[in-house]
């Protein structure tokens, strides 16, 4: 099984083939690369536990220290990154292992191998993904977090602006909304007051930001700038989160660097348009609650955000703005829960792109102002997430919607999995989004449009 | 005025519990008093295995480690049951905390989304992770929710039983259980369910349920404990069977252990 992995690396990976009086380093790195893939899919497949007694043992022994893993094979109609592509077939191989390694010490590791094209069209690379790996010192009242770790802060559903720690990849072709996010390098330090009371101390200064679906015409030269690893670029937050007595609330403080990055117009060289790609400061003031009246639980997120164009002046750097969600839900019939959102975002010293005098820079930033919001100084918004479950919750269908109502745009993800046994998993579904191709957020992914499928088998 | 309803409930439940363990004569509701209590320990620990079953007869398994506490009101309880098997649910885990003067607190910790989120816990006949026991099953009936009456007394496996008909005390409670009456069949022995029956909104039988391998669990406290719990949705003829193992009491288990720290600790 190794061999013909190994074999797949190399032939979906032709430009990358390692030339080994040229360029020992490159060789190197990829030669772990190919290590790196062949043991996620060869522990995959040992946790089929296909194979001799010395491998059952070594699961075994796996097991014990919290492994699990799966194989998956996905077929998406399109890619998510805007543009003509047709038919992806797919597979990723990905595995969790929680070794403890006493009392005090636990630690976390999930690293993810992936082709997306195994049809290899050019773009068709296996690539792996650390996901986690970070070791976790318990001490009495406190718990210390250090290494690559995914914090998800916010309790409103699926619209989360005070969740700003960890990146997310939105073109990665897999189905599942928690398939997304990646770790940051970080500590994080929590102290518990008592069992419903925890303070969170954020510290990074390794910033990641978000992978977006920006895709440019042939006459724009993007380029991007990362903000480097040092301790000006740090990240640090603040939290502190209350559970129990019929009220769950957070407040939050985030000083850090925006993950959905800015477009910035350069100028022009030899008839082509110059952009950078980059990520602003931004400090988030934020707030949660949930709260069950009666039948319905209510959830509500709040984040008023401070950029580095406090007085609206850069159209490449977004607004100050106030993002608020509010909602409810509630489960009818035993198994048909539905979840309504309300989401508010107002824009503070805005000003309309498109009155912008160089034609050149106006469209780029009009794209910047569609991806960022900031289209109009009020938006309103709606989401409604319906999620039926049947069979003892062997059939799960679920549709997860936003409806933005000052430019009628729309996002409808229906998702329909099917457990066939404990280990197989069949997923079935489809993203559509429609509205204005030039000015509207959900207009401009409309090439993103794509219907789904995926067997996964886990173990 | 709440707080003190409550004060006066639980004086009259634990007053209850030990003048009616003397009494031949017993009410509905003392008996459902001592039903409500004898599976009460201090605090437990425990794995299970639950295998759920469909009408053909293929079979899925969930394991997890239960950990319970009494609170200091030595009604309500605690619990924080961890999924450990199989891999797709492996790290869900569920914090449930009881208040008999109020609705319960439960949360539910989904390692896919690194997220914790509270739950209606009205929702009482919600399914439990797709088992046949719903909420209302895993953390108890309130006695006070339900107006109680003996129908009469039955031999269950060779055990004298009673037979009791619970019917919901109001429209709130039959809405947030789904339930328009149940039936237990109480051993008269030691107060332990040993089988029931739940009908619907409609009237009709929707699950039976039946205990059994029932253990003297703490012996000082006058404790006992199913080993082997079922729940059949007859409607559908779907079963779900939960083995207890290494079930153990009286641990000295911290209250602090049922926190959101070791509701998201995978």
């Amino acid at each position: 099984m190794r061999d013909i992995s190994h074999r797949g690396i190399w032939k979906g990976n032709k430009t990358n083939q390692p030339q080994m009086n040229t360029d020992n380093h490159r060789f190197l790195k990829l030669s772990c690369k190919s290590a790196l893939i062949n043991v996620l899919f060869y522990f995959v497949l040992l946790s089929s536990q296909i194979g001799f007694a010395e491998e059952k043992k070594l699961y075994s022994k796996l097991q014990e220290e919290g492994f699990t893993g799966f194989l998956r094979t996905d077929y998406f109609s399109s890619d998510k990154a805007s543009n003509d592509k047709t038919d992806f077939f797919g597979v990723t191989a990905q595995l969790k292992i929680l070794p403890r390694f006493s009392d005090k010490i636990d630690s976390r590791f999930e690293a993810r191998a992936y082709n997306f094209d195994l049809l290899n069209r050019g773009n068709g690379n296996y690539t792996t993904e650390l996901l986690e790996g970070l070791a976790i010192f318990r001490f009495e009242n406190s718990d210390l977090s250090a290494g690559k770790q995914i914090i998800t802060w916010g309790r409103a559903d699926g619209v989360n602006p005070t969740d700003n720690l960890s990146p997310k990849n939105y073109t990665l072709l897999l189905p599942e909304e928690g398939d997304r996010k990646t770790g940051v390098a970080s500590l994080k330090y929590d102290y518990y007051f008592s069992p419903e009371l925890t303070a969170t101390l954020f510290y990074s200064p390794f910033f990641e930001p978000n992978k977006v679906p920006f895709a440019f015409p042939s006459f724009i030269q993007p380029t991007e700038k990362k903000p480097a690893y040092n301790i000006e670029n740090s990240e640090f937050a603040f939290k502190l989160n209350k559970i129990g007595s019929d009220l769950d609330w957070s407040i939050s403080y985030f000083n850090g660097f925006d993950l959905t990055p800015d477009v910035r117009y350069l100028g022009t060289d030899g008839g082509k348009r110059l952009i950078e790609i980059s990520n602003h400061r931004i400090q988030v003031f934020g707030g949660d609650f949930a709260k069950n009246y009666g039948r319905y639980g209510f959830r509500g997120e709040a984040a008023y955000i401070l950029t580095e164009d406090m007085d609206g002046i850069y159209p490449y750097i977004k607004n100050p703005n106030l993002y608020y969600i509010i909602g409810g839900d509630r489960t009818f019939i035993e198994t048909l829960n539905i979840n309504l959102q309300f989401i508010g975002r107002y824009i503070f010293k805005y000003s309309d792109v498109e009155k912008s005098q160089n034609q050149a820079e106006r469209a780029i930033y009009i794209k910047n102002a569609t991806f960022s919001g900031e289209l109009d100084e009020i938006q309103y918004s709606m989401s409604g997430r319906l999620d039926y479950k049947l069979f003892n919750e062997t059939l799960d269908m679920e549709t997860f919607g936003v409806w933005n109502f000052n430019r009628n745009d729309y996002f409808i993800r229906p998702i329909v999995r099917y457990s066939f046994t404990d280990s197989w998993k069949g997923i079935i579904g489809g993203e559509y989004y429609e509205g204005d191709e030039n000015r509207t957020l959900f207009g401009v992914l409309k090439k993103n449009n794509t219907i789904f499928m995926e067997l996964k088998y886990f173990n | 005025m709440k707080k003190f309803c409550f004060a006066v409930l639980s004086a009259v439940m634990l007053f209850g519990f030990a003048h009616t363990s003397f009494a031949e004569d017993m009410s509905p509701k003392d008996i459902m008093i001592k039903n409500f209590f004898v599976n009460r320990v201090k605090d437990s620990k425990s794995e299970s295995a639950m295998t759920l079953i469909n009408e053909s007869g293929q079979k899925r398994e969930r394991k997890s480690t239960g950990v319970s506490k009494l609170q200091k009101n030595g009604i309500d309880n605690m619990r924080l049951i961890k999924f450990i098997s199989p891999a797709d649910v492996k790290g869900t885990s569920n914090l449930m905390i009881e208040h008999s003067d109020g609705d319960d607190d439960i949360w539910i910790y989904l390692p896919a989304l690194k997220k914790v989120r509270r739950l209606v816990s009205s929702n009482k006949g919600d399914s439990f992770v797709g088992s046949d026991f719903s909420y209302a099953d895993v953390i108890g009936y309130k006695v006070q929710d339900f107006e109680h009456k003996i129908t009469g007394s039955e031999n269950v496996d060779g055990v004298d039983c009673y037979v009791i008909e619970s019917v919901p005390a109001n429209n709130k409670v039959r809405q947030d259980n789904g339930l328009s009456k149940r039936k237990s069949w109480m051993r008269k022995d030691n107060f332990v369910t040993v089988k029931g029956e739940n009908y619907d909104l409609s009237g009709e039988l929707y699950k039976v349920f039946k205990a059994s391998d029932i253990q003297f669990v703490d012996k000082e406290n006058n404790k006992w404990q199913p080993m082997t719990i079922e729940m059949t949705n007859v409607q559908v003829n779907h079963k779900t069977i939960v083995h207890f193992s290494n079930y153990k009491v009286n641990t000295g288990i911290d209250e602090g252990y049922f926190s959101q720290r070791n509701l998201e600790r995978e």
